[in-house]
């Protein structure tokens, strides 16, 4: 669906609108949202959370940029948020819902034991590790964006990469390390 | 440039973001020394191919029915309380701005006022005054004016009333 559209819906108080809008970018977000978040509840809350504060900036909202690179920086602003003060009532420490999903038949077990195995690693770094690398190497962002994002110097990123690399190599095995040097 | 040095700076190298003199230190370390050759080809790798190996995990993930419900409930709520802000402070401002104005008329037209034509009205002084420096001194001469005045009791309690408002 055009995004212009969509907003405008939104902006014309639709009742189906938002459905519409959690139906685009609701899944998208929550991945983003688990390799942020200990629990895939904690995700809920924070994708939910961006919702209500989308809704209450809308108006500032000018299509500069797409729609969900905005919700997602609002999405990292709950997330840190949250990180900075966890006795926010919409956070829970429940424990973690669905983490153990069984691997679909005709995927490589290779494939699928990397990825667990690295999303386990992922999640034993502490948060400021995690969120450099998440942001480096899943979103793609150059070093100064990442500084911009957490609001921290080019040097605390860099230095923060080098040791999430660096425990990221003690926690996944090196054949299933993703900065593994093929020569290694 | 140590080993260390040169390896925090491979990820700034690889975005082509770092001073040219630093480039270019690096590059040289990176052509002389094979632990940091290993390391940036560990950067690009991982540059390349971390999103595609955690897919097969995030992909699955999925909001569920219910937590669909509630997120899209936030958004209607959130948009409901910008909305309601100006819907819950339209009538009291309006009544506040009501109110303000008759007070105003009638500190114009009150018999005080007309009992003390030496000095303009309170409320045409504030209301003329541009600066907060206009407005010290409109309110320290009417003061004095209301000292002086035969009828100062009732000013200085509209000029109470005034500025408490």
């Amino acid at each position: 669906m055009n995004e212009d559209l969509l907003l405008q819906r939104i902006r014309d108080h639709d009742p189906t609108a938002w459905d519409t809008l959690v139906e685009l970018v609701g899944d998208r977000l929550f991945r983003a949202a688990c390799l942020f978040c200990a629990s895939e509840s904690d995700a809920e809350n924070a994708v939910q959370e961006t919702f209500y504060r989308f809704a209450k900036t809308l108006s500032h909202f000018r299509n500069d940029s797409a729609l969900y690179t905005w919700l997602y920086g609002i999405l990292f602003n709950v997330v840190r948020q949250h990180r900075r003060d966890k006795s926010r009532l919409f956070f829970t420490e429940d424990p973690p819902e669905g983490e153990a999903v069984p691997a679909e038949a005709g995927v490589a077990l290779d494939t699928e034991t990397a990825a667990h195995a690295l999303d386990h690693a992922l999640h034993q770094l502490t948060p400021e590790h995690r969120m450099v690398l998440i942001l480096r190497y899943y979103e793609q962002l150059p070093v100064n964006e990442i500084a911009r994002q957490m609001r921290c110097n080019a040097g605390t990123v860099k230095s923060r990469l080098f040791h999430a690399r660096q425990q990221m190599s003690v926690l996944v095995p090196q054949s299933l390390n993703p900065f593994a040097s093929e020569r290694t | 440039m140590t080993c260390n040095q040169c390896q925090r700076q491979l990820p700034a190298y690889v975005d082509g973001s770092l001073a040219r003199h630093m480039h270019n230190a690096v590059e040289t370390h990176v052509n002389a020394c094979a632990e940091c050759a290993d390391a940036l080809a560990g950067e690009r790798k991982g540059l390349a191919q971390f999103a595609a190996l955690l897919d097969p995990v995030a992909q699955q993930r999925r909001l569920r029915p219910a937590a669909c419900a509630r997120i899209a409930a936030a958004g209607r709520t959130g948009a409901q309380s910008t909305i309601s802000w100006w819907s819950a402070w339209r009538r009291p401002l309006a009544a506040a701005a009501a109110l303000l104005a008759l007070v105003g008329a009638s500190s114009i037209c009150s018999p005080s006022s007309m009992r003390a034509p030496a000095s303009p009205t309170p409320c045409v002084m504030l209301a003329s005054s541009g600066s907060m420096a206009e407005l010290t001194n409109t309110l320290s001469l009417f003061a004095q004016t209301a000292c002086f005045a035969p009828s100062s009791d009732t000013l200085a309690v509209n000029t109470v009333h005034r500025v408490s408002w």
